[in-house]
């Protein structure tokens, strides 16, 4: 069962009890992600992510961290396209620690020169992991949002590129603060293993003397559609085989749900499994592709974004076979599901798939507490985790046809990833 | 005023203590052998209603072969054909992943608990009967070959092949990845005469957790896993030379980032200064809050992680110390974790350094140990080291009982910077 209350503040609280085992999750969402950064800010959020974790009024530079770890938990923060959200895994005895840690940080963070530019070198070294140094690295996630939108929100890649972030100072950081993470626009989600009407009195001891002031008007990212397919080309010095993915708009999640969800339903028919059309066909039986994933979502989670999404489809294939031979045959599966639709044994495997899948995540206790965070958030209903399963298995054999023939009909952009790292062979 | 310079009118706030600590519920649990000499370990943890399935077949033979064995154990059996074996799982929302390194084989299966019986007839037929048929064998050895290079791609695979190689030389462990040559020549009549003698289930062990009463767990596995009948004993890995070879550089040009891998002889969990040299590794760096991250990272930002980890064999323990910086600051980075290394002796850990550090273990354990699929790996790990299930409960006390002057003596006999090998990439 799922509790909400909304502070006089405007901090918005969520409670999920279940005392089956003696720990909690806590996370605080901010409604503010790396598409709201504008243009010669590439990357701040994500920066400011970081430096949320150096220090706050009664807990300097690292205590965060240290107590949180010491008192046996685990902590994280993660930076989206359209959030924020900084988590806490913990024992029980902790839940006052962490909560006292996020209103600290809420009300006062402490944001230096030192630390900035200390953070700036972390970041730097973070992208130069997961991106420079790593074979498919930003892709597709950086390398194909360019293609398939126009405004810098949609199209920028949300790491930042190392010029703007040195670029940043305190005073940007501040003003970041003081726009973006209001108690207003926040969401306090705790899960777990704790007492409701007790932990309902303790946040507001805690959390009720954060100022209100005024959230910066949520913004519209929409824009309009593609009118011509477009391809680009990225050369990484990294990958060994060629590789290229695909990207569509998608209908508007919260006004079009159930178009969404049959797109959703879609992507695991094409891929999730090995019994799956395009991993069948593309990697086992013709020898056409190593990898071939589809979803929805910018990093391939559903239901993580506001409008517009995306629907991506990554292939990676040998060098033998050409991209063109690769993508006529994905193009030919779409165009079979789009007139005939699935079998509905394959819709009934995908339901039973993505129910065990929601499962298997909401097996942690952090994962089921971020699950509802980021459903409130974004769509201002926790309770739709729950409903997903009963409402896939709704989903027809007509709904995934028209989804799979509005992407036929639809103009996508197209990216070719070229190899630079041909010698890795032995 | 607003806290943006990290302080409010009101000022700093005393940071809560933590709440009396809770116990986790006592589990139900049942650990038997089966008549074929399967061990069976089943406990009862309802967080969602999944099963979680490990089995662990210690294996250790030629890579190539070994490597085709897992890709080829659910390419079909007497029973079902790939195709039927992937619409058996489909249907069940079941998944089923067979993985090897150098010293085992694991089968790792999750499904919906109300068709578990289902689940485990998929894993038991393929343990029992599976076929390896040519055709598919062929097309698994071409995605092999192709995954193989994608896979020595990634940096951190290329680092620890090197490592491996650079502290043991040719002995089966440093086998990380088979050799191309290898995999083209291996014959599928030897795949087929390895799993005959060696996936067998006496030494192997069976871990299954979820929502499910254990001693019908066991009745279930006993029926799925009877067929399973093969002679003969499980094939350790051989026992590991100990380490030598001091620091190697592996240059790597064009590289955005250069990678350390220091390695040193450890002890293994059930020798008694295990408990002493485990809170020193914490200390050093075990977590966010360790002496590494805190140096390395949030103060010098040379890198955006750098840790110390355990790695165990049957035989013996290493201690592992990992970080990627960039290029222009690898040596210092170096100099950085030697001074570290030394300084648990120069610097000893204060008993608040101590306590932190196992509270964070007794923590780690705890919020593993609830999650399905985290308590099923964490027992598969002890049980496969020859340890029993108790050996969690017991780790809290004798953590307590350190005193510290023990981890300074653990860490002068371990983890001084001469008993370091490894290797530099970059």
């Amino acid at each position: 069962m799922n509790h909400q209350t909304t502070l006089p503040n405007g901090l918005r609280v969520l409670l999920s009890p279940d005392r089956s085992v003696p720990a909690v999750g806590v996370s605080v969402h901010y409604d503010v992600g790396f598409r709201s950064e504008p243009q010669g800010f590439s990357g701040f959020a994500h920066l400011f992510e970081h430096l949320m974790f150096q220090g706050s009024e009664s807990l300097p530079k690292l205590e965060h961290s240290r107590r949180i770890q010491a008192a046996g938990g685990k902590f994280n923060g993660t930076t989206h396209q359209d959030y924020t959200a900084y988590h806490n895994f913990l024992p029980s005895s902790a839940l006052r620690l962490a909560l006292f840690c996020e209103a600290d940080r809420m009300r006062a963070p402490l944001i230096t020169e030192a630390n900035l530019r200390n953070q700036v070198d972390v970041v730097k070294e973070e992208i130069r992991l997961n991106v420079l140094n790593r074979p498919y690295g930003g892709f597709p996630w950086i390398h194909l949002p360019p293609l398939l939108y126009d405004s810098f929100a949609n199209s920028h890649n949300g790491y930042g590129d190392f010029t703007d972030l040195e670029r940043a100072t305190v005073d940007d950081c501040v003003a970041f603060f003081e726009s973006y993470y209001p108690p207003s626009n926040a969401l306090l989600t705790v899960a777990g293993d704790f007492d409701l009407d007790q932990t309902t009195d303790l946040i507001v001891s805690l959390f009720g003397d954060v100022p209100a002031r005024p959230a910066v008007p949520r913004a519209s990212f929409a824009e309009p559609p593609l009118s011509a397919e477009r391809r680009g080309e990225h050369v990484d010095p990294n990958a060994p085989l060629p590789a290229f993915a695909l990207g569509y708009r998608l209908p508007d999640p919260l006004t079009e749900p159930s178009s969404y969800l049959a797109h959703v339903v879609l992507s695991l028919v094409l891929t999730d499994g090995h019994s799956s059309r395009l991993v069948r066909q593309l990697v086992h039986e013709r020898s056409l592709a190593l990898d071939v994933t589809a979803g929805c979502g910018l990093m391939g989670s559903p239901y993580n974004a506001r409008n517009p999404d995306m629907f991506l489809l990554s292939v990676i294939h040998p060098a033998t076979v050409q991209p063109q031979a690769v993508l006529s045959a994905v193009d030919d599966e779409l165009a079979e599901i789009a007139a005939n639709g699935p079998a509905q044994q394959e819709l009934t495997w995908a339901a039973a798939r993505l129910a065990a899948s929601l499962h298997r995540e909401h097996d942690q206790l952090i994962g089921r507490t971020l699950s509802l965070g980021a459903a409130e958030l974004l769509f201002g209903r926790a309770e739709m985790v729950a409903e997903l399963p009963e409402q896939v298995a709704a989903i027809s054999v007509e709904d995934v046809a028209a989804a799979a023939k509005t992407l036929c009909n639809t103009n996508r952009a197209i990216l070719h990833v070229r190899p630079g790292n041909t010698l890795g062979e032995k | 005023m607003t806290g943006t310079a990290g302080r409010t009118t009101f000022g700093a706030r005393l940071v809560p203590t933590l709440d009396p600590p809770r116990s986790p519920a006592s589990l139900s649990t049942v650990d038997t052998v089966l008549p074929n000499g399967l061990r069976v370990i089943v406990v009862q943890l309802a967080t969602v209603p999944m099963v979680e399935l490990r089995v662990h077949v210690p294996l250790a033979d030629d890579r190539a072969l070994t490597e085709l064995l897992a890709a080829g154990l659910l390419c079909g059996t007497t029973r079902r054909d790939r195709a039927q074996v992937y619409a058996d799982l489909g249907a069940l929302g079941g998944e089923v992943v067979a993985e090897v390194n150098p010293e085992r084989l694991r089968i790792s299966a999750s499904g919906l608990a109300a068709r578990a019986p289902e689940l485990f007839d998929v894993v038991a037929d393929a343990v029992s009967n599976a076929t390896y048929p040519d055709t598919l064998m062929e097309q698994e050895r071409t995605r092999l070959l192709q995954q193989q290079n994608l896979h020595r791609a990634q940096p951190a695979v290329h680092a620890q092949a090197e490592l491996r190689r650079h502290c043991y030389g040719d002995h089966p462990y440093a086998q990380l990845i088979p050799s191309t040559s290898d995999l083209q020549s291996a014959a599928i009549d030897q795949v087929r005469s390895l799993h005959a003698r060696a996936v067998v289930p006496r030494g192997s062990v069976a871990v299954l957790v979820g929502e499910l009463d254990p001693e019908r767990g066991v009745e279930l596995l006993a029926d799925a896993f009877a067929s399973w009948d093969a002679a003969g004993h499980v094939v350790s890995l051989p026992p590991l030379p100990p380490i030598t070879g001091g620091l190697r550089s592996v240059p790597k040009p064009g590289s955005a980032q250069a990678q350390i891998r220091l390695c040193a002889q450890a002890l293994p969990r059930d020798d008694p200064r295990f408990p002493a040299l485990r809170l020193a590794t914490q200390i050093l760096g075990g977590s966010f809050s360790s002496r590494l991250m805190h140096n390395l990272r949030e103060r010098l930002g040379y890198t955006y992680f750098v840790r110390s980890q355990w790695e165990f064999t049957p035989d013996a323990a290493t201690v592992t110390i990992e970080t990627d910086t960039a290029t222009n600051i690898t040596a210092a980075a170096l100099q950085e974790i030697q001074t570290e290394l030394a300084g648990l002796v120069h610097n000893p850990p204060e008993p608040t350094e101590i306590d932190a550090a196992r509270h964070y273990l007794i923590g780690a354990d705890l919020l593993s140990a609830s999650s399905q699929a985290g308590l099923a790996g964490s027992l598969t790990t002890i049980t496969a080291a020859g340890l029993t299930p108790d050996w969690l409960r017991t780790q809290p006390t004798l953590l307590a009982e350190v005193t510290p002057d023990q981890v300074v003596a653990a860490a002068s006999e371990f983890l001084t910077p001469d008993k370091f090998s490894g290797v530099i990439i970059g």
